[in-house]
């Protein structure tokens, strides 16, 4: 009796861990983080040397000092040379073009990976919050099958030529461990953002107003919609709440889309009154973890209908 | 005994070794006979708890230690998960940091014509906005007490000049304000009135030489 009840509570902890996934939810992740990657990249481009070379604003050795982690890994700190240092960020486009059309995207995602690793230790005064976003996208994604739909080392075997869903006697189920570890993942990022959003400042409305944000021509310029202070208090305090309540409703199946619509039109809002698409966008391909499989393989299937992509 | 049977692949298929998910069973391998009688005897189940085990810790260390430092203690962690999850950046979330808004360098040039003028390291006249955020978060590091990064920093900005200056005034400047005292509408609050500046130290052109402010006589 014991053995069986025992059995069956491990059985139910690996049915929450292992589950099949869908290899278009897998893909459409590899494709969304992909991009934003390239262009984070292709940003980089601009003040590689300012911020990475010898040359640059910063005493490197000074910002080593800085960085929180005692050991500073970075592939950067090789090549001192310019010359060398473009070359490795032109390794780091390519790698970077191989995951998102899907080449090698298991050691593209972890090369990847360990370059923007790099760029995070070379210089940790450059660090924003997306690039702490898509070194955990890229982690868990170095885990995952995600070539094996909508990319070009995708098997000619697929089901369908977008590379549906496999029969559910071939469903891998290793996969679903990552995408649950991006899923719970994700839910603690809003948690704490909710917390360490309690506080004065942002209560008191300052990121909508503040003069510094106001100069550098961002939408909040137009400021009739802040003229209420009961408006973006209503704003600040709702925001606070859905992080804090994202994580719990996420998992209700009667609330999930509902919740996954809201966090969408937050993020898009967000990313425009801010000026941070990049990072709220990553948040949304991260958030297509929570939608259910089948549902992204209809999705699919439709969308490669209009598009004409299913015949033959 | 009501045991989960597993019916997965090997997690090699899952890596990709091996062609289509599972097509690689693992008794294909040609592995000694006493290895394959010590491998049988495991349960099945025994590697995907391992790795559960594993992934709760990995989500119970994200949990305590968010971008890398507890919120309530203030402990920080090395381990190395952390390492591969984050960097210790809190502001995951999308909203202005502390460089786009409070904390940032300003310099007063006074140059050879006799003129003077005032920049502010970010110039937030950078585009794309990606490209500003870093440049942001690069000056609210500047803007604390780091005299290095100060000397670097202003030669930076000394060799983007036309001309070479006469002198260089770098300060850190941090808003700061009464938060009873302003009322909306916010637009007519004068910003002017909250700016806090310090200065870190001079730039003499003449002999090219930084001198920094000594940390006492900045307040």
């Amino acid at each position: 009796m014991t053995d069986q009840r025992s059995g069956s509570r491990v059985a139910i902890w690996l049915r929450f861990w292992f589950f099949p996934v869908s290899l278009n939810q897998l893909a459409l992740l590899r494709v969304g983080v992909g991009l934003i990657l390239l262009y984070t990249l292709f940003v980089y481009s601009f003040d590689l040397d300012a911020h990475f070379s010898a040359s640059g604003w910063s005493n490197l050795a000074a910002l080593g000092e800085l960085d929180p982690w005692s050991w500073h890994f970075s592939v950067l700190d090789w090549f001192p040379n310019p010359f060398w240092l473009w070359c490795v960020h032109l390794l780091a486009i390519l790698t970077a073009m191989a995951f998102l059309i899907g080449i090698l995207p298991l050691w593209s995602a972890a090369l990847s990976l360990v370059i923007l690793i790099s760029y995070g230790h070379s210089n940790p005064a450059v660090l924003v919050g997306l690039d702490s976003l898509l070194l955990t996208a890229l982690f868990y994604l170095a885990l995952l099958p995600s070539g094996r739909a909508l990319g070009l080392m995708a098997p000619p075997a697929a089901p369908t030529p977008l590379g549906g869903s496999l029969p559910e006697e071939d469903r891998v189920p290793w996969p679903g461990l990552p995408l649950r570890l991006i899923q719970i993942h994700l839910c603690l990022i809003y948690f704490f953002s909710g917390l360490a959003n309690m506080d004065p400042d942002w209560l008191a409305g300052v990121d909508f107003w503040h003069p510094r944000l106001l100069e550098t021509g961002l939408p909040l310029a137009r400021d009739t919609l802040w003229l209420q202070a009961r408006w973006s208090g209503l704003l600040a305090y709702g925001a606070i709440l859905f992080c804090l309540f994202l994580p719990v409703f996420v998992w209700l199946d009667r609330f999930r889309y509902w919740v996954l619509g809201l966090a969408v039109a937050a993020h898009l809002a967000m990313g425009v009154i801010w000026g941070k698409l990049p990072q709220n966008l990553l948040m949304i391909v991260l958030l297509l973890s929570f939608v259910r499989p089948h549902h992204v393989d209809l999705l699919v299937e439709r969308v490669g209908e209009l598009l004409g992509l299913d015949e033959g | 005994m009501d045991r989960l049977k597993w019916q997965g692949p090997s997690i090699l298929a899952w890596f990709g070794l091996g062609g289509r998910a599972g097509a690689i069973p693992g008794r294909r391998w040609d592995r000694p006979a006493q290895l394959r009688r010590w491998v049988s005897r495991i349960p099945p189940e025994v590697a995907p708890l391992a790795l559960t085990v594993l992934a709760a810790l990995h989500l119970i260390g994200v949990g305590l230690f968010p971008g890398g430092t507890n919120p309530v203690f203030g402990w920080q962690t090395e381990s190395a998960f952390s390492y591969l999850t984050y960097f210790a950046r809190p502001d995951a979330f999308g909203l202005p940091g502390p460089g786009e808004r409070e904390n940032f360098l300003v310099y007063k040039i006074f140059a050879q014509d006799g003129t003077t003028l005032e920049g502010i390291f970010p110039d937030s006249r950078v585009r794309p906005r990606l490209r500003y955020e870093r440049w942001a978060s690069a000056g609210n590091l500047a803007a604390t007490d780091v005299p290095e990064l100060h000397a670097a920093i202003m030669s930076f900005v000394v060799d983007k000049l036309p001309e070479p200056p006469l002198r260089v005034e770098l300060f850190s400047a941090h808003w700061t304000w009464d938060r009873n005292a302003f009322k909306n509408p916010w637009h007519k609050f004068n910003p002017g009135q909250s700016l806090q500046k310090r200065m870190l130290g001079t730039f003499n052109g003449l002999t090219r030489t930084w001198t920094p402010t000594p940390r006492g006589a900045r307040e």
